[in-house]
């Protein structure tokens, strides 16, 4: 059974939030006793090294790139500690000016202290109110050139903003664009047989056109699949304005990101193989709109640490097809599904948890289940009922759950769901039912969704410790849930964009000067939004067939 | 009658502003905004340092990018920042004076509303001097020009330029801007087409000096070769444009091919080759020496390229393409199936890859008839380049305006001071006609006062000047003396200064006729925009 590698790349800040949440699911499902069993194959995600000092390390095919002052706690060399002992120097005039190290909160002490408890403790770190920035809670080391930090700019500051998309393009030409593509080549080098690369940047700000950079030249460079998630934070810290000046600050700013998303979604509709926009937000753009709502969920979606956990879960969910130790699936047969007749975009959903009550039986659920099961995290779109192409993966619901045992059956006998003699089946059946014309392919994966400490409870009091809901008020914390997530593509997909040709094309060009100095021109821009009218072409019924 | 119940038309947190109060405030909105950039007219101008919203730093003198960035609250203020835009846009030049000329305008219709006049009347009077007004600048005070004149044109394009930070190297500006209006003017059986915006395109490296801009004859972008083994200077080149790629192209729909055994498999891969490869020898049976594409280009399809020694750039913007099919005389072809002898390219005299700072750039050169120019700024920094650009922009559109309608007026104040000394002998005093007559007068004093000369005085002399009989007299923007402007050789285009004086007044009238100002801004707690008037706000 050989291993299909991935590299994963991630660029900006948000981005980094759901990434750092990612691994940190990915580590903290680790067994170590060698007692329980796993359908993923971690050797996708993770390599294995040695340091200097000949001790061995896992850490994740990963690149990272944030602007400077974003990482905090985090040391540009990953946090494997490294050998760099620091040489005497033999003056004693030596006078040394150092920033005082950022400090470090509970729950990264913690870990610096007792390596081996912090997984299971039940220790409430706080995480909510002491989150900073996501390297706060993040779990993991990483291997040395994991972390590329952008130097020219700094984050969170107002003199020299890298919120634009072109910026984003001039620090990939920069000698910033050759270091992260020779790091790019290192680890590609290790792999033995490659299944793609993984992209998850910020596509509001000026790391949208750094991240295009780099997948313009993953196309040119490797013939690999290339699967992206251009991400729209959950909230920004300028939505919420009241006087008239900062409304108008904060509608320039909309404007930006607005322009920054269509030339994302526009150029990677040319280079990548297959790209799902995701927000918390319903509309994505002109402010990230009311936030989702899920079931049994109660997040805050101006917390970056809330929201980006849920879209980290959906990521990992949707991973698992191709992560799993059978290698039935790959990248490029996902991609090569979904994206028929050139619909590159795709849009995802996610249910977390799957809300069945303890005494109940999936069945029951699904057949008093009215709205759908999943609710979807694509901005600006609604998952259309029929004419479907989807991927769905189900996790965390055990068989047990499926139906009750003959005797007991009573009604459920009388549905023709009864039949299904296992959760695959029963959900194809489901499927099959409420999504006319559609083509569904399902994966299941017995193992539940691990909550452990670094996820934020954000699950409402009436949930159990398996994530289902129970019927009395003992009081539990959630330690693993059920989840439900997909790909979804089809032609509902043209109104999404749609709507954001339309919304953009309101915005006139010339009030952003600042994208005209760092050197797009208007014509660049209209030609821009044409071909992403033209790209809306492909998810039209009336041109195939 | 019925005891008449209040009805309640409006919202409740409508706020609305009604009747004289609107207009005096519109009035002092106005004058505002052109007090902020009065300043900046003339050659003396003082430049402004500004910090957009944003966090970015813009210094400039013009007026319409210094008021771009300013945030405003007063709806009469938005409009007049809109004309500064609408005058950029239309003629390029005289921001600054169509704003202080609006303001103004305004200002002196303060005095009639206040005596009671309705707006209506100072709406007619005004619309009836700028009509005489424009009468005058055509027929009487402008004069032609000869546009194969060089020294002329040189003339007036300076005068331009002499205002702007970019004064210092008037002549190499004048030069840059004249060349390159005369190598994209395209003269078309009597129909002059002068496409600045998409056939001279200004590109700024910051490095080197100021001196060392200039126009290439040719196109300059930033790309390099995509195999290092492929040539970086070519004498005389045949030049291929295309805009597909050079790649085996998947199918768009869903495809699920089946094979059998492993020579069909072989043979899948051979017909992708043999696809490459095809598309290559088309290519090369024209005999290039450099393809251009807008697309990618697969390594195959590089490797055969090298092989027949062609060099080949790829993923090239649109607009530079378009430039580069003008400067070389090629065609840009879709489908290489329909390559033709004419559509290659042979206006070219140099191919070359320089490395200048730490990027490359390929330079398509010294070609024999070009119709599309790269201006090549160098400069200190990024900011001087961008006021650079922005003045340079200017003398670009002077030296267009003037190839469009080639006639002159005097500049210096001269030209608002003939019109004004006419229309003040055609009414009475203390009449709106007579008050825009005055208006006029703000130009040249305002440009006195940025030079530091006693108003007054200059004024008055000035004045008399005109009453007798000398219209071209106006006032030096550098000393502050009033010289002859025609001697001088300060010349200014006339389609610049008829569009300031329509759009002043018509701005100015546009305001007066506001009487009611409706607020209905919802205070939404939940940010989702619901009015339309706050939709319409966002769409900047």
């Amino acid at each position: 059974m050989s291993t299909r590698e991935i590299l994963t790349l991630q660029f900006g800040h948000y981005s980094n939030y759901v990434g750092a949440h990612f691994w940190n699911i990915q580590e903290l499902s680790f067994d170590y006793s060698g007692t329980a069993t796993t359908d993923l194959n971690h050797d996708i995600l993770y390599r294995e090294g040695q340091t200097s000092r000949n001790e061995v390390t896992y850490t994740p095919r990963l690149l990272i790139a944030d602007l400077k002052g974003a990482l905090k706690t985090l040391p540009q060399s990953g946090g494997l500690s490294d050998d760099a002992q620091e040489t005497d120097l033999q003056w004693d005039t030596v006078e040394k000016i150092e920033e005082p190290p950022p400090e470090k909160n509970q729950y990264l002490a913690a870990i610096d202290s007792v390596q081996t408890t912090v997984a299971d403790g039940k220790k409430d770190y706080n995480l909510k109110e002491s989150v900073i920035t996501w390297t706060d809670y993040l779990y993991p080391r990483f291997h040395s050139r994991t972390v590329n930090v952008v130097n020219e700019y700094q984050h969170g500051s107002n003199k020299e903003a890298f919120d634009i998309y072109p910026t984003g393009r001039g620090v990939w030409k920069s000698d910033y664009g050759d270091v992260f593509s020779d790091n790019i080549r290192k680890y590609v080098e290790e792999c033995d047989s490659m299944q793609g690369f993984q992209i998850n940047f910020d596509c509001t700000d000026g790391f949208a056109g750094l991240a295009l950079g780099c997948i313009e030249h993953l196309s040119d460079e490797y013939t690999k699949p290339i699967l992206a998630y251009p991400i729209i934070a959950s909230h920004f810290p300028d939505n919420n304005s009241n006087t008239q000046e900062e409304r108008d600050i904060s509608n320039l700013r909309d404007s930006i990101r607005l322009v920054n998303i269509l030339l994302s979604i526009q150029e990677l509709s040319e280079h990548a193989t297959m790209y799902v926009p995701l927000c918390t937000g319903e509309k994505g753009w002109r402010k990230p709109g009311n936030a989702r709502t899920f079931d049994c969920l109660n997040y805050d979606p101006k917390l970056y640490y809330h929201s980006s956990a849920i879209l980290a879960s959906a990521i990992d969910t949707l991973s698992q097809k191709y992560r799993h130790k059978s290698n039935i699936h790959t990248m490029s047969d996902i991609c090569a599904d979904m994206t028929g007749y050139g619909r590159k975009m795709t849009a995802a959903s996610l249910g977390m948890p799957i809300a069945i009550n303890e005494s109940q039986y999936l069945i029951d659920y699904l057949n008093e289940r009215i709205q759908p099961i999943y609710s979807c995290i694509t901005p600006g779109c609604k998952i259309a009922n029929d004419k479907l192409f989807q991927l769905i993966t189900i996790r965390g619901i055990p068989e047990s759950y499926l139906k009750a045992p003959p005797k007991e059956a009573k009604a459920q006998q009388n549905l023709p769901a009864y039949r299904c003699n296992s959760v695959k089946e029963m959900f194809e059946l489901y499927f099959q039912a409420n999504n006319f014309l559609s083509a569904t392919n399902l994966t299941v994966n017995e193992q539940p969704l691990n909550l452990k400490t670094p996820f934020p409870q954000i699950f409402t009091k009436n949930l159990n410790k398996y994530g289902f809901i129970k019927n009395d008020n003992r009081l539990e914390d959630v330690e693993s849930c059920a989840v439900i997530a997909g790909y979804h593509n089809g032609t509902f997909l043209a109104n999404m964009i749609e709507k954001l040709h339309r919304d953009v094309s309101r915005i006139r060009f010339a009030k952003l000067h600042k994208f005209k100095e760092e050197g797009l021109e208007a014509s660049e821009y209209t030609e821009s939004l044409d071909k992403l009218a033209e790209f809306k072409d492909n998810y039209e019924d009336d041109f195939e067939l | 009658m019925y005891g008449q119940q209040p009805i309640l038309v409006l919202s409740q947190n409508t706020k609305r502003e009604s009747g004289r109060k609107v207009q005096l405030e519109n009035i002092s909105a106005g004058k505002t905004i052109a007090d902020v950039i009065r300043t900046c007219l003339g050659p003396q101008a003082m430049l402004k340092m500004l910090m957009d919203p944003m966090g970015g730093i813009v210094m400039t003198n013009d007026g319409n990018a210094i008021l771009r960035e300013i945030t405003v609250q007063h709806p009469a203020a938005k409009s007049m920042i809109e004309i500064a835009r609408t005058q950029d846009e239309e003629v390029g030049d005289g921001t600054t004076s169509v704003i202080v000329l609006a303001g103004e305008m305004l200002a002196i219709a303060e005095p009639f509303l206040t005596q009671n006049i309705h707006p209506t009347v100072i709406i007619r009077e005004y619309r009836q001097a700028l009509e005489d007004a424009i009468v005058l600048l055509q027929d009487k005070i402008s004069v032609p020009v000869d546009l194969n004149d060089r020294d002329k044109m040189k003339e007036v394009i300076r005068s331009c330029v002499g205002t702007k930070y970019i004064g210092r190297w008037a002549d190499l500006a004048v030069d840059i801007a004249l060349d390159a209006v005369n190598t994209v003017t395209v003269n078309d059986n009597g129909r002059i087409e002068v496409d600045i915006k998409n056939y001279a395109k200004v590109e700024k490296i910051p490095g080197g000096t100021v001196e060392e801009s200039r126009v290439l004859s040719g196109v300059m972008f930033n790309k390099d070769v995509t195999h290092p083994k492929m040539r970086r200077y070519i004498e005389n080149p045949r030049i291929i444009l295309l805009d597909c790629p050079l790649e085996y192209k998947k199918g768009e729909s869903q495809t699920n091919i089946e094979i059998m055994g492993e020579q069909d498999f072989t043979k899948l891969l051979q017909l992708e080759e043999e696809h490459v490869q095809r598309q290559c020898e088309e290519i090369i049976a024209l005999k290039p020496d450099i393809v251009f594409t807008e697309k990618g280009v697969s390594d195959l399809a590089q490797h055969y390229l090298v092989k027949a020694g062609i060099t080949a750039i790829r993923r090239l913007r649109k607009t530079d393409n378009n430039r580069l099919a003008r400067a070389c005389g090629a065609t840009i072809v879709n489908r290489t199936e329909e390559l033709k002898e004419s559509d290659v390219g042979t206006g070219a005299g140099l191919f070359e890859i320089k490395k200048i700072g730490d990027e490359y750039f390929t330079f398509v050169t010294e070609c024999k008839n070009p119709k599309a120019c790269t201006i090549l700024l160098r400069g200190a920094s990024k900011d001087v380049l961008n006021e650079i650009e922005r003045n340079l922009q200017d003398a670009l559109h002077v030296a267009k305006n003037l190839v469009v309608s080639p006639r002159l007026v005097a500049g210096g104040g001269a030209a608002e001071m003939a019109v004004s000394s006419a229309l003040s002998h055609r009414a009475a005093h203390n009449t709106p006609y007579r008050a825009v007559a005055t208006a006029l007068e703000i130009i040249p004093r305002t440009l006195a006062q940025n030079c530091g000369a006693n108003t007054i005085r200059t004024l008055t002399a000035l004045r008399a000047r005109h009453a007798a009989g000398l219209a071209s007299a106006g006032i030096d923007g550098e000393t502050g003396e009033i010289v002859d402007m025609a001697v001088k050789g300060i010349w200014e285009p006339l389609a610049v200064k008829l569009q300031v004086y329509k759009t002043a007044v018509e701005t100015a009238i546009l305001l007066l006729r506001i009487d009611d100002i409706v607020s209905g801004s919802k205070k939404n707690k939940n940010n989702e925009p619901a009015a339309p008037a706050e939709m319409a706000a966002q769409e900047n």
